[in-house]
C-alpha cells in the first residue's frame, strides 16, 4: 500500500522529485563554492551552473513551465544520458519560480516554447539548445572542444573570431591577424584564438571547419551569429581580412560592411 | 508641282478633315503613352521598394488579412509570442531580424495614440546565436547568413526607423514617432505617462512617411503587462534575405509555425506588380480600341477624300500622273498625319502622365524617350494601313470617267 502511494506521489510529482534530487546532488558538489558570499547569493540553478563551471563540467539547464508529458520525457532523457557522466550536471528550472527569475532573464527564455534545454559549456557558451525534444545524439553533440566553445562564446557575444590553427612546428599569431586586431575599429570586435593542429581534443572541430591537414598554419575567420567569413594561410594580410569581411557584410541591397565605412 | 506641294495644298484647303483625322490619332497615342508611362514608373517604384525592404516576411494570425495589416496593423487577433523564440531557436538561414509587434490604442492628454510593443533584437539574437554554431561550416555566399557584429551605429535607437528593428530598449523607455513627438513637443530625455506608467523618451525617430510617425514604441513585455493581453503579439515581421525567401524560407516558416499565415512582402508587391501588368494590358486594349477607332476614322476620311477629289485625281492622271504616284500621294499624306499625330500624342501623353502620375499612382513620372519611337511607329503604321485601300481606289480611277462626271 505504502509503495503504491509512493508510486502515485512519484507519478504526480516526478519532475519536482527529480529536480529536488538533482539539486541535492549538485548542492553537495557546490559546497566549496558556497563558502564565498558571491555564490551564496546565487539561485539554485545559478549555483549549480557555477559549481559545474568550476569543475570544468557542462550544465544542462532544462527550463519548464508545466509538468506535461513532453517535460517529463525530456527530463527523463537528460537523466538517462547524463546522470552517470562526470562531465555534466543537470538542473531543472521552473520559469515561474521567482527565485530563478535572474537565470530565466539572463537567457531570455521566459516566452520561449517549453520545455527548453540549454547545454552550457564551462566557459558560459551555449553549445546546444533543444526545444520540446532531446535525444542521446543531441546531448552528445553539445559537448564541444575548448577552442570551439571559446569561438561560440565570442560569436554569441557578437564578436568576430580569428582562429589561428598552428602547424606542429610553428607557434604564434600571423602578422596579418595581429595588424587586423590592432586596428581601432576592430580591436574590440574581434577575438584571436590559437589552437595547435596536432591537438587531439580539437581534431573534430578542425575537421568540421575543414582545416587542411598540412604543414602550414591557417587562419579561420568567423563572424557572428555563426558565419564562416573565410579561410586563409598564415601569410594572410589585414587587407585581405577586411576585404572578406566587407563581402560578408553585403546583404539585401546593403552595400559594404557595417564596420569601418 | 512636287508631291510635297500637292499634299501641303490639300491639307491647307481642307483643314477640318485634317484636324478630325489628326485628333483621332493624337487621342489614341496620348492614351497609350500616358498609361504606359505611368505603368513603367509604377513598376520601377515597386521594384525599388522591394529592394529597400529586403523581401520582408510577415507572420500573421490565420484570420487576419493583409488589408487588416495595412490598416495600420491594428487587428484584434493575436499569436503567441512563443513563436518568436521558436523562430530564433530554429536558426533558419536567411532570417536577419525578427520583430514582433503588439499594437494597443491608448490616449495621451486626450489625444489618441497607438502604443506599439516591440522586442529589442538583443533579446532575440541571444537565442539565434545559440544555433549559430551550426552555421559555422557554411561558407558565406551572397546574402546568406548575414554577419551581426556589435556595432554602435547600427545599434542606435534611430535604426528602428531605417531597419525596422531595434537593438536595445529598456522596459521603462519609449521611442516616439516624429509626428507624435512634434505634436506633443516631446524630445529625447523627456518623460511621459502612458497607461498609468511613466516612461522616458529614449529617442525621437526620424520621419518615415508611414503610420509609424504617429506612434509610440515601447518594450513588448511592458505593453503586454500594461494592456493585460498576456504573452501575445499581433504580427511578427521577419527581415529575410531576398535570395533565401525565394529559396524556400517561407515554406520553412510555414511548417515551423502552423496556425499562422506567412506572407512575404514579395507577395504583396507581386499583387502590385499584377496590377501594373493589368494596367499594361489595359493600355494595349485601349490602344487596340483607339487604334481601331482612329484607323476607321482615318480610313473613312481618306475614302471621303478620294470621292471628293475624283476630279482632281482624274486631272492629275490625265496630266500624266501614274497610279503609283497617286497611291504614293495618299500614303505619304497618311504617313505625315500619322507622324504628326504620333509625336503630338507622345508629347500630350507624357505631359498628362507627368502631371497626373503622382496624383493617381503616387509615383513620380518622367517622359520616356523610347515611347516616342513606339508612338510614332504605331501611328504611322495605323494611318498607312487605314489609307491603303482608299489610296489604291484612287489609283484605279479612270480619268475619262472622272471628266465624264464633270
Amino acid at each position: 500500500m505504502k509503495s503504491h502511494t509512493f508510486l502515485k506521489l512519484f507519478k504526480n510529482n516526478g519532475i519536482r522529485l527529480l529536480a529536488a534530487g538533482t539539486l541535492l546532488v549538485s548542492m553537495s558538489n557546490v559546497s566549496p563554492a558556497q563558502n564565498t558570499p558571491r555564490v551564496a547569493s546565487l539561485s539554485k540553478a545559478e549555483a549549480s551552473r557555477a559549481s559545474a563551471a568550476e569543475q570544468n563540467k557542462y550544465t544542462f539547464i532544462m527550463f519548464w513551465k508545466d509538468q506535461d508529458t513532453t517535460t517529463k520525457s525530456m527530463w527523463s532523457t537528460l537523466q538517462q544520458n547524463l546522470s552517470d557522466k562526470n562531465t555534466a550536471s543537470v538542473v531543472a528550472v521552473n520559469t515561474g519560480d521567482p527565485q530563478e527569475r535572474k537565470i530565466v532573464e539572463q537567457y531570455g527564455v521566459s516566452r520561449a516554447p517549453m520545455p527548453l534545454t540549454l547545454a552550457v559549456a564551462p566557459n558560459g557558451a551555449v553549445t546546444g539548445s533543444y526545444v520540446k525534444q532531446i535525444n542521446a545524439d543531441y546531448i552528445q553533440q553539445a559537448f564541444v572542444s575548448p577552442a570551439k566553445s571559446r569561438c561560440m562564446l565570442n560569436l554569441q557575444n557578437r564578436r568576430m573570431v580569428l582562429l589561428c590553427v598552428n602547424a606542429s612546428n610553428s607557434t604564434g599569431i600571423p602578422n596579418g591577424v595581429q595588424n587586423f586586431q590592432s586596428m581601432p575599429c576592430y580591436k574590440n570586435a574581434v577575438e584571436v584564438i590559437t589552437v595547435s593542429q596536432s591537438e587531439p581534443t580539437e581534431r573534430d572541430f578542425l575537421n568540421e571547419l575543414r582545416v587542411p591537414d598540412s604543414q602550414n598554419s591557417s587562419v579561420i575567420f568567423m563572424a557572428p551569429p555563426g558565419v564562416m567569413v573565410g579561410k586563409f594561410n598564415n601569410s594572410v594580410t589585414s587587407q585581405q581580412l577586411i576585404a572578406e569581411l566587407k563581402k560578408a557584410g553585403k546583404s539585401c541591397g546593403v552595400e559594404g560592411c557595417k564596420h569601418c565605412k | 508641282m512636287t508631291m510635297g506641294t500637292i499634299i501641303w495644298k490639300e491639307m491647307k484647303e481642307r483643314p477640318t478633315a485634317l484636324i478630325a483625322s489628326l485628333l483621332a490619332i493624337i487621342l489614341s497615342v496620348t492614351a497609350l503613352v500616358a498609361i504606359r508611362n505611368v505603368t513603367i514608373f509604377s513598376e520601377q517604384e515597386v521594384a525599388g521598394k522591394l529592394d529597400e525592404l529586403g523581401a520582408n516576411v510577415l507572420i500573421l494570425p490565420e484570420g487576419v488579412t493583409l488589408q487588416d495589416y495595412y490598416a495600420a496593423d491594428m487587428h484584434k487577433e493575436t499569436i503567441p509570442e512563443e513563436h518568436v523564440a521558436e523562430l530564433a531557436l530554429a536558426g533558419l538561414t536567411g532570417v536577419e531580424a525578427i520583430t514582433p509587434k503588439l499594437c494597443v490604442p491608448t490616449k495621451l492628454d486626450d489625444r489618441n495614440v497607438i502604443l506599439t510593443g516591440i522586442l529589442p533584437q538583443s533579446e532575440i539574437q541571444k537565442m539565434n546565436a545559440w544555433s549559430g554554431g551550426g552555421m559555422l561550416f557554411k561558407k558565406h555566399e551572397g546574402c546568406k547568413a548575414k554577419i551581426n557584429v556589435a556595432d554602435e551605429n547600427l545599434d542606435a535607437p534611430d535604426s528602428l526607423a531605417e531597419r525596422r528593428a531595434l537593438q536595445h530598449l529598456n522596459q521603462s523607455e519609449v521611442l516616439l514617432g516624429s509626428d507624435f513627438a512634434a505634436s506633443k513637443g516631446l524630445k529625447e530625455g523627456d518623460q511621459l505617462q502612458l497607461l498609468g506608467e511613466t516612461f522616458e523618451v529614449l529617442s525621437v525617430l526620424p520621419s518615415t512617411g508611414t503610420v509609424d510617425d504617429s506612434r509610440v514604441f515601447a518594450h513588448l513585455h511592458t505593453v503586454q503587462r500594461l494592456s493585460g493581453t498576456g504573452p501575445v503579439v499581433n504580427i511578427i515581421e521577419v527581415m529575410g534575405c531576398c535570395e533565401d525567401v525565394a529559396n524556400g524560407l517561407v515554406g520553412e516558416l510555414q511548417s515551423l509555425l502552423p496556425g499562422t499565415k506567412v506572407v512575404t512582402i514579395a507577395n504583396v508587391v507581386e499583387t502590385q506588380v499584377s496590377i501594373n501588368r493589368m494596367m499594361t494590358n489595359l493600355s494595349y486594349l485601349f490602344l487596340a480600341i483607339l487604334v481601331a477607332v482612329g484607323g476607321a476614322s482615318m480610313a473613312s476620311a481618306s475614302f471621303a477624300n478620294v470621292i471628293e477629289r475624283r476630279r482632281e485625281i482624274g486631272t492629275l492622271m490625265a496630266l500624266g500622273a501614274t497610279p503609283r504616284f497617286v497611291t504614293q500621294l495618299f500614303l505619304a499624306k497618311a504617313a505625315l498625319l500619322g507622324l504628326a499625330g504620333g509625336i503630338s500624342g507622345y508629347v500630350l501623353g507624357s505631359l498628362i502622365a507627368v502631371l497626373l502620375g503622382p496624383v493617381f499612382a503616387n509615383v513620380s513620372v518622367f517622359p520616356v524617350p523610347s515611347l516616342a519611337i513606339v508612338a510614332a511607329t504605331v501611328a504611322v503604321l495605323v494611318t498607312l494601313a487605314a489609307s491603303y485601300f482608299p489610296a489604291r481606289q484612287a489609283s484605279r480611277l479612270d480619268p475619262c470617267l472622272c471628266f465624264k462626271e464633270v
